[in-house]
């Protein structure tokens, strides 16, 4: 069963119906058979993988703790680790791996036939093998006693939000939390439901139309020039970080309603400053399972460096096959590790760099220049991860640095005029109207001025000028084409100046907004203190790059995709980012909570209604599933 | 507690209430804009508009859609649909009979596509505009067609005949582009009382070419597959009781096609079989007329569209011919 299927709508509030009706001691039976009516609805035969896991694991786990002696214990592990990764081999990785061999044969002129195995892969295996393995590894070392309840290790290990696609949970946090006695919470309820909400808008909003250009340029490498597959590669950055995290969002948002805390999975991780704080980031408890199973085993950073990196690049290597059973994914995940390694090795000359240059006193613009810096790196290693082969990933990369290829992109010669435009024109306008009034008026009047006071009198103005530029601007520009009056300005650059001035003038309006806000909401105040202005500046640059991109995609028939559609990303994405940053992390109170009831209806009206407008509901599978 | 739980009721049920409220304008805007456009729907609107005046009206497929201008047939209606099947047909019957239409005369297609395969899925040409079928199917009627309906599929199924603005944001802002004036000059030229106006005409130039279009054509609707669903020929059976049940007198259509066609749907299969085994039953019926024009234009190609549809021209011709045929059964005065 999908998050985003009617089929889950019904089943949801059933489950939840009877969750909260049956005495508490009775609960994990109904979490049980949610869990695996959820899981068999998608492909009922695949029940016997998740029982063998969780049986295997139950069993070993409890075998473990009735002996003393090492060998016993080491059979044991060997044992329950030989069935579950070896499940996780036939379905997921058999045929690669038979192929790779094949491959390698070849090469020293040896016949090989390689399996074809014609296996359907079953969803979620590498999520709930991981937890069971870790679960396992956890009693093998005495970090956790083994779980007597044979029906609630079945519900740790199946617990329907985080089945499919995590987070991958460890015992130590979740199997305490079945015995918990949890009461319907109406406040906890709505923050779940909130963010369930949100996870949709994020899957079938945001992800699922930006899928529609990723799979469209991807699909078909050779056809574009450089600058599509920029865009297409940048879009994937965010598709697959909105689809994933939107999935997290609504499995921790389902578990929270029901009184669950599930590990956090996501922590902005574009915003990292660096390779070791993406993955502290991304996909938290992947990357600390690898860590704490794989890593530190193997030795971590306690050995030797050659050692040290070599850790690493397996621990990545792993990482990248984990993702799918591809070359392309394993040269994905080595370029990740490669990354870290280098960052670890230059990280003198890098600190002598930013002492040299003075880097250090300008905090602002060196946090910006290393968050800059690392998210190009780790978008470039995305179209590893996206491309359908390496020969395809290397003709995009190839096309990246050729300026040839980048300079014939349809970007520098169409700018399509469009209505919305016209609209941000009259934006411009009252926008340095209005900072006029406001930088020339700025005493201590100003503070109770009705302007800034009253929102409604302010966006009433805004909207009126807005208006009534746009008629006039509407006229102008139809003056100017159809009378000739500026010979000498093609198009082209009429559009492109006019594009630099909708950017200024959205920034100019922001800031106002923004820091009317800010100097209005003691709550506010209060909770984002000193940071306020880094916060500010954070999401300026975030919607300046969205509305340079915006622009950038204006020419937007080679990209598989409708205006519209494109206007809706957009949107979207600006939503995005405002919720982003004011709704989400910052401590653990959310700023709209603070806001009164009508400012946040209409911002939760609003998401639900560009849902359900927008959202693509083909029930389009979440792309961490198929991991 | 009973203060925050009286909180928690009265904030739930506002939101919920106001967002009700918006999703009902919403589709309001929407069916309102967009849908009332939409074929189906005007064409809907227009029966109505006509109700106390039509007594004649013609059921079938895009086959008696682009064939039957009934500017030419007195009192008459072209009711049919793209892909129409015989449990659409039934439904679509069902629903004028229970809505008051005082009719005289029902046409129905037997048309060599009437009972093939693409058409039996019965329920998946059902998904298609569900906000448009809600008004003629009943949850008894879907349960009935679709043994397998589960449940969520009926949750899904009312959601989306509902709320039909669902995931048509695009559609929903596309439509400003649109003067109305473009709307109804487009309207206009496709609708003259439900006939579907197809402006081309079929290459006479060369026969190969025909011949070639046919054998396409046919290979796709009719290779390897069955040519004749049961479940559909239970649903014209239903249809005849219904007409039959109402008083009405049933004609049967044989519209138009191409020797090219003809020809190459005999490599599939056995035609007078086909024809047995309708009418062994539609005999068992009173007041049933059968119209036989699937050879009566063969070669005359600047009458086709395509090999199995009329042109604007042919479909004038056709028309003409089939109000003297009524007209000569005494069918029409």
């Amino acid at each position: 069963m999908l998050f985003n299927s009617i089929h889950f709508l019904v089943f949801f509030p059933t489950v939840l119906l009877l969750y909260f009706i049956v005495p508490h001691k009775y609960r994990w039976i109904i979490l049980l058979g949610a869990s695996y009516y959820f899981y068999m609805s998608w492909k009922a035969e695949y029940v016997f993988l998740l029982l063998t896991s969780t049986l295997s694991i139950y069993l070993g786990a409890i075998a473990i703790t009735k002996t003393d002696k090492k060998i016993q214990k080491r059979t044991i592990i060997l044992i329950c680790l030989l069935i579950n990764i070896g499940l996780l081999f036939i379905f997921r990785y058999l045929n690669f791996a038979s192929n790779a061999i094949g491959d390698l044969l070849q090469i020293i002129s040896i016949e090989f036939n390689p399996i074809e195995l014609n296996l359907l892969l079953p969803i979620g295996i590498s999520f709930y093998t991981f937890q069971a393995v870790g679960y396992l590894l956890d009693v093998y070392w005495g970090k956790i006693k083994p779980e007597k309840h044979f029906g609630i290790f079945a519900v740790f290990i199946s617990f329907f939000p985080q089945l499919v696609a995590g987070p991958i949970e460890r015992a130590k946090n979740l199997i305490p939390q079945f015995f918990e006695k949890h009461k319907f919470d109406y406040n906890r309820a709505i923050e779940g439901a909130k963010l369930m909400l949100w996870g949709f808008f994020k899957k079938l909003v945001i992800a699922d139309s930006l899928a529609i250009i990723v799979d469209h340029v991807y699909s078909d490498v050779n056809s574009f020039t450089a600058f599509p597959l920029m865009l297409a590669t940048l879009f994937f950055a965010i598709q697959i970080y909105c689809d994933f995290s939107g999935y997290t969002d609504i499995a921790i948002g389902a578990a929270k309603i029901m009184g669950f805390q599930l590990t956090e999975n996501f922590k902005r991780p574009y915003f990292s400053r660096s390779f070791q704080a993406f993955w502290r980031r991304w996909h938290i408890t992947l990357s600390s399972w690898f860590r704490d199973y794989i890593y530190i085993p193997l030795g971590g950073s306690k050995t030797s460096k050659p050692f040290w990196y070599g850790n690493i690049m397996i621990v990545f290597l792993l990482g990248g096959l984990w993702h799918g059973a591809n070359w392309t994914f394993v040269i994905w995940g080595g370029l990740y590790g490669l990354y870290l390694v280098a960052f670890l090795q230059t990280r003198n000359i890098r600190e002598k760099f930013v002492r040299v240059t003075r880097l250090n006193r300008l905090q602002n613009f060196h946090h910006v220049l290393q968050v800059s810096i690392t998210f190009i790196m780790l978008v470039f290693a995305m179209v590893f991860f996206r491309a359908q082969s390496i020969s395809d990933a290397i003709h995009v990369i190839n096309k990246f640095f050729n300026s040839e290829y980048f300079l014939s992109s349809k970007l520098f010669f169409v700018i399509k005029p469009m209505t919305f435009q016209m609209v941000l024109i009259g934006i411009l306008i009252s926008a340095l109207i209005i900072q006029f009034a406001y930088v020339f008026t700025r005493d201590k009047q100003w503070k109770y001025n009705i302007f800034q006071k009253i929102t409604v009198i302010r966006w009433v103005i805004y909207s009126t000028i807005v208006l009534a530029i746009f008629f006039i601007f509407n006229y102008l520009l139809s003056s100017i084409y159809s009378r000739n009056i500026f010979p000498s300005f093609s198009k082209i650059s009429l559009y492109g100046l006019q594009f630099l001035f909708i950017i200024a003038t959205l920034l100019i309006i922001l800031l106002i907004e923004f820091d009317i806000l800010i100097n209005k909401s003691k709550n506010l105040q209060k909770i984002i203190q000193e940071k306020e202005l880094w916060y500010k500046w954070k999401l300026l640059i975030l919607v300046m790059i969205t509305l340079l991109l915006w622009g950038l995609t204006l020419s937007y028939e080679y990209l598989g995709i409708t205006q519209t559609r494109i206007n809706v990303i957009f949107i979207s994405l600006l939503i995005g980012e405002v919720i982003y940053l004011l709704e989400t992390n910052i401590k653990s109170k959310t700023l709209l909570s603070y806001r009164p009831i009508w400012i946040r209806w209409p911002i939760y009206y609003s998401i639900i209604i560009i849902l359900l407008l927008f959202g693509i509901f083909e029930k389009t599978p979440f792309y961490y599933i198929q991991f | 507690m009973r203060k925050n739980k009286k909180k928690m009721f009265t904030e739930s049920l506002t939101f919920l209430i106001i967002l009700l409220l918006l999703l009902l304008s919403l589709n309001s805007i929407y069916y309102n804009t967009n849908l009332r456009y939409y074929r189906p729907n005007v064409l809907d609107t227009q029966l109505y508009v006509n109700k106390d005046n039509i007594k004649i009206v013609f059921f079938g497929d895009c086959q008696t859609q682009t064939a039957i201008n009934t500017s030419y047939i007195y009192r008459s209606f072209n009711f049919a649909s793209p892909d129409e099947n015989y449990a659409l047909t039934y439904y679509k019957l069902l629903k004028l009979l229970n809505d008051g239409f005082d009719l005289d005369i029902v046409v129905l297609p037997i048309d060599l596509n009437a009972f093939y395969y693409k058409k039996a899925k019965v329920w998946e040409l059902f998904e298609y505009l569900p906000w448009y079928w809600g008004r003629y199917l009943s949850y008894s009627d879907i349960y009935h067609m679709k043994d397998d309906a589960s449940f969520t599929e009926l949750v899904s199924w009312e959601i989306e005949s509902r709320f039909p603005f669902i995931g048509q944001g695009e559609e929903l802002v596309e439509f400003w582009q649109y003067t109305s004036t473009e709307r109804n000059e487009k309207l206009n030229k496709d609708f003259v009382i439900g006939f579907l106006v197809l402006d081309g005409r079929l290459s006479s130039q060369d026969t190969n070419f025909v011949t070639n279009k046919a054998n396409d054509f046919v290979k796709n609707i009719f290779d390897e597959k069955s040519i004749f669903n049961e479940e559909l020929f239970l649903y014209f059976r239903k249809t005849l009781d219904l007409a039959e049940k109402h008083g009405l007198k049933t004609v049967l259509l044989k519209s138009p096609i191409t020797k090219e066609y003809f020809d190459a749907s005999k490599e599939y299969f056995d035609i007078d079989q086909y024809y047995d085994k309708i009418f062994n039953l539609t005999d068992q019926y009173n007041d049933i007329y059968v119209l036989d024009y699937q050879d009566k234009y063969f070669g005359e190609y600047f009458m086709f569209y395509d090999v199995a549809r009329l042109n604007t021209q042919g479909a004038k011709v056709f028309s003409e011919q089939v109000n003297e045929d009524f007209k000569k059964l005494y069918l029409t005065d």
